[in-house]
């Protein structure tokens, strides 16, 4: 086997031997078995591949119509997909102040509830001297208290000498 | 004066693509589908599965749209995605052959040993003998590595330079190189081997 041959079919291919280097391997290997099989071989491989190229699928008319509308989907569904994840990256978040909200709510609810009656603020009804004083003008002559009645009800009863408690 | 779409520079349609006109970016892929399904078809063959890849390619150059910096062809980066997208499909699809070189056809056989004594095979049409030649290619391929498929699509099916090549894949000429020459090497070993047992056949028919 000559390897300057071999070398030569296949560093070059068949394609890319020159004239005179053809001719020196038609030559060769009209004696060399070994070479004519590997000659032979790189032949039918420039063959097999040029016929494998030469078969081309063609475009379709509405390749770009299909490209275009396959586009506008993805951008309608990475939009989704956005906030899709800023929900997901938020929610624990919102659902821990939305707990506490609730349950602050509910806590004002049930204390306002459960508040005992000692506990609930008692204001009498006040009276005062005033009111003594003004209300006596609606009441008629015999019902009207007199001075003395007036300085009991304030400053308390006094004793028989006269003198307060 | 208001340019028709078609007279618009890629360039000019990138910047409006990027700004978010549909309309511009509608326009690359019209212009540029062609090329695109060319470089898809040359390593898949299902229609449905190459307009799939298509698309693929055409949506990542949609979100890599502002990568693209002017300084090659718009025509030579998608191209450059489309290669891509191919490799990784391949990659990925990568799975056991469902037939073997050993399971040639009947017209498989008949266009090998035509082809070796540059004679015509009889009974076929020509679409019919590319086809078989085509389908020949896949049996082959399945025996070589992703690299070793690219590579030689586009050299020696294509035509390419090393140069070309090593553009579209990316990789620096040195590897393209290399790989080319174990391509070449490994493939011819397995069309050496399909030749002998082929003959082994002849001889014992």
């Amino acid at each position: 086997m000559d390897q300057h041959v071999l070398r030569l079919i296949t560093e070059k291919g068949i394609n890319g031997l020159s004239e005179s280097e053809l001719a020196l391997i038609q030559t060769h290997t009209e004696e060399c078995r070994e070479c004519l099989r590997a000659y032979q071989a790189a032949r039918l491989m420039a063959t097999i591949l040029k016929a494998r190229v030469n078969e081309t699928v063609e475009s379709t008319p509405f390749f770009h119509t299909r490209v275009m509308a396959t586009l506008r989907e993805r951008h309608s569904n990475e939009e989704t997909t956005i906030f899709y994840r800023l929900w997901r990256m938020v929610w624990p978040t919102v659902s821990a102040m939305l707990a506490v909200i609730i349950a602050l709510l509910i806590g004002n609810f049930i204390l306002r509830f459960q508040a005992s009656p000692s506990e609930q603020s008692y204001t009498p009804d006040s009276y005062t001297v005033e009111t003594l004083i003004l209300e006596e003008g609606d009441a008629t002559a015999s019902e009207q208290i007199n001075d003395n009645e007036v300085f009991s009800a304030v400053f308390g009863p006094e004793d028989e000498n006269g003198q307060d408690y | 004066m208001v340019l028709k779409t078609d007279q618009v520079a890629d360039s000019i349609l990138v910047s409006q693509a990027c700004a978010g006109d549909e309309d511009a970016f509608a326009e690359i892929v019209r212009r540029y589908s062609p090329r695109v399904f060319r470089i898809v078809s040359r390593f898949f063959r299902r229609p449905t599965l190459v307009e799939e890849l298509a698309q693929d390619v055409f949506l990542k150059a949609y979100t890599h749209l502002s990568d693209y910096e002017g300084r090659g062809s718009l025509e030579g980066w998608l191209s450059r995605i489309a290669t891509s997208v191919c490799l990784n499909a391949l990659r990925s699809a990568r799975q056991r052959p469902e037939s073997s070189l050993a399971d040639l056809t009947e017209a498989e056989a008949k266009w090998l040993e035509a082809s070796l004594s540059n004679s015509t095979v009889k009974g076929y049409q020509d679409a019919e003998k590319d086809l078989i030649a085509a389908d020949l290619a896949d049996k082959l391929f399945r025996e070589l590595s992703e690299d070793d498929r690219v590579v030689l699509t586009f050299i020696e099916g294509d035509g390419l330079s090393v140069k070309e090549t090593a553009t579209l894949t990316g990789w620096s000429q040195a590897k393209v190189k290399v790989q080319l020459f174990r391509a070449r090497r490994r493939m011819r070993k397995v069309l050496e081997e399909l030749l002998d047992s082929q003959a082994q056949r002849l001889v014992k028919s």
